[in-house]
C-alpha cells in the first residue's frame, strides 16, 4: 500500500511497476460528423501517404506535423524539470478559465524514483511525453488520436487497439480528468483525459489532453526490446541510438537521484519555493509563482528518491504542493480576467458581427 | 385502441466504464419501464430488452401502447359554504379557483365529500400519443441514472457518463423530434469503429441487434459474454487446456468489445516457477488475458486474450500481447527473487511503521494483540500455541513485501509461499494463508486448527476495536467489512462445531483493545448484540423463523454450538407436530402469564410439588405426567439432545390441556393456589431449558 501511493502521488500515469514511459495528452477542433473549419480532411491524406517514420526523431516529426495540421501551436519543452507533460504551463494553466488554447509539445520528464542506472531496458528516470491539449475538446477528438496513430504508421485494422477507462487525478495539482489508458495490442500507449478540474477550479470548457508514450511507442514501432536500441536518427550512413544519445545522462542521474542530491538543501529549498510563490501570488505574479509550485515538486521528488521523507511527512508536503497549486490557479484565472480572457475574442466577435 | 409500436432508444457515446455497464444499461431500461408505466403507457416486459456495449447504451420496449387513455380529472376548489356570500355572491375564493382553472363560476360544479360539500371541476383528458412524451421521459429517465462520476465535455455545460454522439429514438420506423446532449434523435446508428466506420441505417426498431450484428457489434451483453465463452473454451481445447474465467473478469472483457475475438500466445515456461497465483494475477489484473490449465489444474504457460477485431493479420496482435506479457512477468518474478531474499521475520519490526487505524496502532500493534487473543481462544480448541503464536507474529508480514504490494489479492498466499520456503511450519504457513478465510459469503472455511484460531482473533480484533474506535458499520456504510467478520466469526463457530463463547471471546478481544482504547469493554453488549444480528440473519437465510430465532436467543445462549443445537431442536419440535408445538407454545405463554401476575408469590419452579395438596384427577395426572417427562429428559439434557427432549414433553401436551379445562389454579386455598403455581412453574422449567418455547407462538 505504501508503493501505491509513492507511485500516485506525484503524476499521474503508470501505476506502479509498468515498465516504461508514457506520455500525455491532445487538442483542437471539429464536430464529429458534422464539419470543421479547424480540420480539413487533405492535411489528413497528406498524413497518411506519407513515409512512415523509421527513427525516433522521424516519429516526433511526424505527430509534429500531424497536430500542426490540426491547428495545434506547436511549442517547446518546459526548461524546468516536471515529472510529466500535464505540468508544463501549456496544459495545466491554459486549461483554468474559458479562453480556447492548442498546443502540441514533447516535453521530458523527470521521475527520480524510476532510476536504474542505466540498467533496466523499460525504465528511465528521463524520458519523453508528446502532449497534445485542446479547448474546448473536439467532438471528434477520438478520431483525431487515431488518425495520429495511421500518420505513424499503426493500422487499427491489423491492430486492437481499444479505450480502457483510466480516470486521472492528481493530487499535487489539485486537478482530475475523465478518460482511458489506450491499448495497442494490450499496451498502454497514451493516456486520453478529458479535464474536469485544475487548482480546483471548473474546466470550462473542457480541455481534451492526449499523452503519447514516446519511447514506448517507438519501441513498439522499431521492434526493439530495450530503449537504448532505438535509432534515434540515421547520421552521414550510421545509427545514432537512445543509448548513444542518453545512456550516460540514466547513470549519473540515478546515482545523483538516489546517492548525492543533497537532502538538506533540497528540504529548504522546498521551504523556500514555498514562500517565494505565496509572496508572488501576493505580487499577482502567477507564472513565477507556478515556476516556484514546479521547483518545490521537483525537490520533493528528489526527496523522495532519496527516502528522506518519512510516510506521514509525505502526506504534508503534497498537501503543501497542492495548495500551492490552487492558489496559482485562481491567480492565474484573476490575472486572465483582469486581462479580459483576451483570447479567442476576436474571432468570436467577428463571428458575431457576420452572424 | 390497441396501437402497438416497437420503441427503440439508443446512446451512443464514447467508451463506457466497463464497471458499470451493465448496471446503466439496466437502469436505463427501469426508469424508461417505469416512466412509461406512470404515463400510463402499457408495453410487453417479456420481449423488451436492454443492450449494452462499450460505446452504447440501449432499450427496445416491445408492443408498446401508442396511445394513453382518455381519462378524467377532478380539481377541488373552495367548500360551498366558503364560495358564496350572504347574498348569493361568489367570494374572491370561488372566483380566483375558477380563474385557475380557466372557466367561469357558474360551469364548476358541487361536489360532495367528507369535509361536507366543495366546488370543483372534472375535467376529461385526451390521451396523448406516446411519440409527444418520449423525448421528456427519456429526458427524466436519463437523470435517474446511477453515474457515479459524470463528467463534461467540449463546451457544453451538460453533464453524462461520456461525450455523447448520436441518439436514436425510433417507434417503429418512425424517428421520434427531441434531442439530448445536443444530439438530434435520429435513425442512424454507428458500427464497430474500426470495422465500419460508417452510419448505419436502422429501417425498424426490430431491427437493432440484427442491424448491428451486420456493422460487427454484438449488441446483447449476454450472448457476447457467451460468444467470449465459446471461443475461450474452443481455444483452450485446441491447446488441451483449459480457460480460468472469473466471472468478474469475464464481465469486464465483455464491456471492454464490441465484437469479441480470441486469441492465444504464449510465454517463456520458465516464469512457472514463480507461484502461479502471482502470474495468474499479473495476467488477469493487468492484461484482462484468461490463463489456461491443463486437466490438474496446472498453469499452462499460455493465455488468452480477447481482441476487439477480427484482425488481417492476428499474429501481429499475438505478437504483441507476448512482448506486453513479457516485462508484467518478469517483474512478478523479480518481486519473487526480491523478496525471498528476506525471511518473513525479519520484516516483523517494519510491522511498528504501518498504521492499521489511528486509535488502533501499527500493524505490530495487532499482531500483537492477536497473538494474545489467539492463545485464549486456543485454549478452548485443540490448537498448539507455538504455531499460534509464531503465525501471529507473522501473519501480516507479507503485505510488506513487493509482491503484495503490486498486487494486494496475493495477501496471504504469498505469506504462504515465502514461509515454506523460510522453513516455517507448514501448519504457520496454512494460517497466513487461510485466515483470511472465509473471504465471501459462501466461500470455505479454514480446516487447520491454528488457521482456525487466527481467523477468530483476527476477526474478534477487527470487530471490537472498530466498534471501540467508534466506527460501526451504519446503513450501507461497511468499510472495514464488520458484517463479514461477524459472518466468519459465527460461520466458523457453528458449522466447524467450535465450543466457543462469543460473549466471552468479545470480553477477551475488548480487554486487550483497551490497552489502546480506554473504555473498549463497554462496547461489549453492543459488540455482541451486533454478532447476534448476524447470526439471526444467518439463521433466517436457512429457513428457521423469526419466533424459533427469539426463543433461543431469548435464553442468552452465548456458545454458538449450543445455540445451534436448541435452535434446531425448536425447528423440529414445530415441523414434526405443528399442532402440539403451538399448543404446547400456547400453554407456556399461560403460564408465564399466571406466573406474571402472581407476581411474588410466584414459584421460581426449584421447589417440589406438594403430592398431598394435589385433589383434582387432572392435576394429579399432569403431576405424574411431569415427573415421568422429567425423569426420561434428565439424562437427555445431559447430552444436550435437545430435540428429544421436546419429544419427551410433547407427552405433556393432553394433561396440561386436560389440567386447564378442569383445574381452578388460582383457587381460594392459598395452599392449594400455591401448589399448583409451582406445578405449572415446574412444567415450564422443562421447557425453558431448551429454549422460551413460549415465543414460538405465531400469531
Amino acid at each position: 500500500m505504501l508503493s501505491y501511493q509513492h507511485f500516485q502521488a506525484l503524476g499521474r500515469f503508470l501505476t506502479y511497476n509498468q515498465p516504461l514511459f508514457i506520455s500525455q495528452r491532445a487538442p483542437d477542433h471539429a464536430a464529429l460528423f458534422g464539419s470543421n473549419p479547424g480540420h480539413d480532411p487533405a492535411f489528413q491524406k497528406t498524413s497518411m501517404t506519407q513515409q512512415k517514420p523509421e527513427t525516433f526523431q522521424q516519429f516526433i516529426q511526424v505527430l509534429n506535423d500531424y497536430w500542426s495540421n490540426q491547428g495545434c501551436v506547436l511549442i517547446q519543452p518546459l526548461d524546468l524539470e516536471v515529472g510529466a507533460g500535464t505540468f508544463h504551463p501549456a496544459t495545466f494553466l491554459r486549461a483554468i478559465g474559458p479562453e480556447p488554447w492548442s498546443a502540441a509539445y514533447v516535453q521530458p520528464c523527470r521521475r527520480p524514483t524510476d532510476s536504474r542506472y542505466g540498467e533496466n531496458p523499460n525504465r528511465l528516470q528521463h524520458y519523453y511525453q508528446y502532449q497534445v491539449v485542446i479547448k474546448p475538446s473536439p467532438l471528434d477528438i477520438q478520431d483525431l488520436y487515431l488518425d495520429s496513430l495511421r500518420a505513424v504508421g499503426i493500422d487499427p485494422l491489423v491492430h486492437d487497439i481499444r479505450f480502457v477507462e483510466d480516470n486521472w487525478e492528481s493530487p499535487t495539482l489539485g486537478a482530475w480528468g475523465i478518460g482511458w489508458e489506450v491499448w495497442l495490442n494490450g499496451m498502454e500507449i497514451t493516456q486520453f483525459t478529458y479535464f474536469q478540474q485544475a487548482g480546483g477550479l471548473d474546466c470550462k470548457p473542457v480541455t481534451g489532453e492526449i499523452t503519447y508514450g514516446l519511447e514506448r511507442l517507438a519501441m513498439y514501432l522499431q521492434k526493439v526490446d530495450s530503449v537504448y536500441d532505438l535509432i534515434w536518427t540515421r547520421s552521414n550512413g550510421r545509427d545514432v541510438t537512445y543509448g548513444e544519445v542518453y545512456h550516460q545522462n540514466e547513470v549519473e542521474m540515478s546515482t545523483y537521484n538516489f546517492e548525492h542530491a543533497d537532502t538538506d538543501w533540497l528540504f529548504s529549498h522546498f521551504d523556500h519555493c514555498h514562500q517565494q510563490c505565496l509572496h508572488l501570488i501576493d505580487a499577482k505574479l502567477p507564472l513565477p509563482a507556478y515556476e516556484m509550485v514546479l521547483k518545490a515538486s521537483h525537490s520533493f521528488n528528489l526527496l523522495d528518491a532519496r527516502k528522506a521523507i518519512s510516510v506521514t511527512e509525505r502526506q504534508r508536503y503534497i498537501l503543501r504542493v497542492r495548495e500551492m497549486s490552487k492558489s496559482v490557479a485562481q491567480a492565474y484565472y484573476d490575472r486572465r480576467e483582469a486581462l479580459g480572457f483576451p483570447i479567442g475574442k476576436a474571432s468570436a466577435d467577428s463571428e458575431a458581427s457576420h452572424g | 385502441m390497441d396501437d402497438r409500436r416497437e420503441l427503440l432508444i439508443e446512446i451512443g457515446t464514447e467508451e463506457l466504464p466497463p464497471g458499470s455497464l451493465n448496471r446503466l444499461a439496466e437502469s436505463l431500461y427501469n426508469a424508461m419501464a417505469q416512466q412509461l408505466t406512470g404515463q400510463g403507457f402499457a408495453f410487453d416486459a417479456e420481449a423488451s430488452r436492454h443492450y449494452a456495449a462499450p460505446r452504447r447504451l440501449a432499450v427496445r420496449i416491445a408492443a408498446l401502447q401508442a396511445m394513453q387513455a382518455d381519462r378524467s380529472e377532478t380539481r377541488m376548489g373552495p367548500a360551498v359554504a366558503a364560495a358564496f356570500d350572504a347574498e348569493g355572491q361568489p367570494t374572491q375564493a370561488a372566483m380566483g379557483f375558477a380563474r385557475s382553472v380557466g372557466v367561469s363560476v357558474e360551469d364548476l360544479s358541487r361536489i360532495e365529500t367528507d369535509k361536507g360539500e366543495r366546488l370543483g371541476i372534472e375535467r376529461k383528458i385526451a390521451g396523448q400519443p406516446v411519440a409527444d412524451l418520449l423525448q421528456s421521459m427519456l429526458h427524466k429517465a436519463v437523470d435517474a441514472l446511477p453515474i457515479a462520476k459524470a463528467m463534461r465535455w467540449s463546451d457544453l455545460e451538460e453533464t453524462f457518463v461520456r461525450p455523447v454522439h448520436w441518439v436514436v429514438v425510433l417507434l417503429d420506423d418512425q424517428v421520434i423530434p427531441g434531442s439530448f446532449l445536443g444530439q438530434p434523435f435520429g435513425q442512424q446508428t454507428r458500427g464497430h469503429r474500426f470495422h465500419h466506420p460508417d452510419p448505419v441505417q436502422i429501417d425498424h426498431a426490430s431491427e437493432y441487434p440484427a442491424c448491428l450484428q451486420a456493422a460487427s457489434v454484438m449488441v446483447d451483453a449476454t450472448l457476447r459474454r457467451q460468444r467470449i465463452v465459446d471461443q475461450a473454451t474452443a481455444c483452450a481445447a485446441s491447446h488441451q487446456a483449459e480457460a480460468v474465467m472469473e466471472p468478474a473478469l469475464l464481465d469486464e472483457v465483455t464491456a471492454l468489445v464490441e465484437w469479441p475475438v480470441v486469441v492465444s500466445g504464449s510465454f517463456d515456461e520458465e516464469f512457472l516457477e514463480v507461484p502461479h497465483q502471482a502470474l495468474i494475477s499479473s495476467m488477469q489484473n493487468h492484461q484482462k488475458f484468461f490463463p489456461l490449465v491443463d486437466g490438474n489444474g496446472a498453469l499452462l504457460p499460455r493465455f488468452l486474450a480477447t481482441a476487439n477485431i477480427q484482425s488481417t493479420n492476428p499474429d501481429a496482435i499475438v505478437k504483441g500481447l507476448e512482448r506486453v506479457i513479457r516485462p508484467r512477468l518478469a517483474d512478478a518474478r523479480f518481486f519473487w527473487m526480491q523478496d525471498l531474499k528476506t525471511p518473513l521475520e525479519a520484516l516483523i519490526p517494519r510491522l511498528s511503521t504501518v498504521v492499521y487505524q489511528k486509535a488502533l496502532g501499527t500493524l505490530a500493534d495487532k499482531a500483537d494483540r492477536v497473538s494474545r487473543l489467539g492463545l485464549e481462544i486456543a485454549g478452548h480448541i485443540d490448537c498448539s500455541s507455538e504455531y499460534v503464536e509464531r503465525a501471529a507474529a507473522l501473519y501480516k508480514c507479507d503485505l510488506l513485501t513487493d509482491m503484495v504490494g503490486e498486487f494486494p489479492e496475493l495477501q496471504g498466499v504469498m505469506g504462504y509461499h515465502y514461509a515454506r520456503e523460510h522453513g516455517e511450519a507448514d501448519a504457520v504457513a496454512v494460517a497466513i494463508r487461510d485466515h483470511y478465510l472465509p473471504k465471501l459469503a459462501g466461500d470455505v472455511l479454514p480446516d487447520d486448527p491454528t488457521a482456525i484460531v487466527l481467523a477468530l482473533a483476527e476477526r474478534f480484533d477487527t470487530l471490537c476495536g472498530i466498534f471501540a474506535a467508534g466506527m460501526k458499520p451504519s446503513g450501507n456504510r461497511d468499510p472495514f467489512g464488520l458484517r463479514r467478520a461477524a459472518n466468519g466469526i459465527l460461520r466458523m463457530a457453528v458449522e466447524l462445531s467450535l465450543p466457543l463463547d462469543i460473549a466471552q471471546c468479545t470480553r477477551d478481544a475488548l480487554t486487550l483493545i483497551s490497552e489502546q482504547i480506554e473504555g473498549a469493554v463497554e462496547q461489549q453488549d453492543t459488540v455482541v448484540a451486533f454478532i447476534f444480528e448476524r447470526l439471526r440473519s444467518y439463521y433466517l437465510a436457512l429457513s428457521f423463523t423469526q419466533e424459533q430465532f427469539n426463543a433461543v436467543h431469548a435464553l442468552g445462549v452465548s456458545t454458538l454450538t449450543d445455540f445451534d443445537a436448541r435452535i434446531r431442536a425448536c425447528q423440529a419440535f414445530v415441523n414434526q407436530d405443528q399442532p402440539t408445538a403451538q399448543s404446547l407454545a400456547a400453554a407456556n405463554k399461560r403460564i408465564g402469564n399466571i406466573l406474571r401476575k402472581a407476581a411474588d408469590d410466584a414459584p421460581t419452579g426449584s421447589e417440589a410439588v406438594d403430592a398431598s395438596l394435589l385433589t383434582e384427577p387432572a392435576e394429579l395426572a399432569l403431576q405424574a405426567a411431569l415427573e415421568a417427562a422429567t425423569e426420561a429428559t434428565r439424562p437427555l439434557l445431559e447430552q444436550a439432545a435437545y430435540q428429544m427432549v421436546l419429544a419427551e414433553l410433547s407427552t405433556l401436551r393432553e394433561p396440561i390441556d386436560a389440567f386447564f379445562d378442569q383445574v381452578m389454579v388460582m383457587d381460594e386455598d392459598p395452599a392449594l393456589r400455591a401448589n399448583r403455581l409451582t406445578l405449572l412453574a415446574r412444567i415450564k422449567q422443562q421447557f425453558d431449558a431448551i429454549a422460551d418455547i413460549a415465543m414460538l407462538v405465531t400469531e
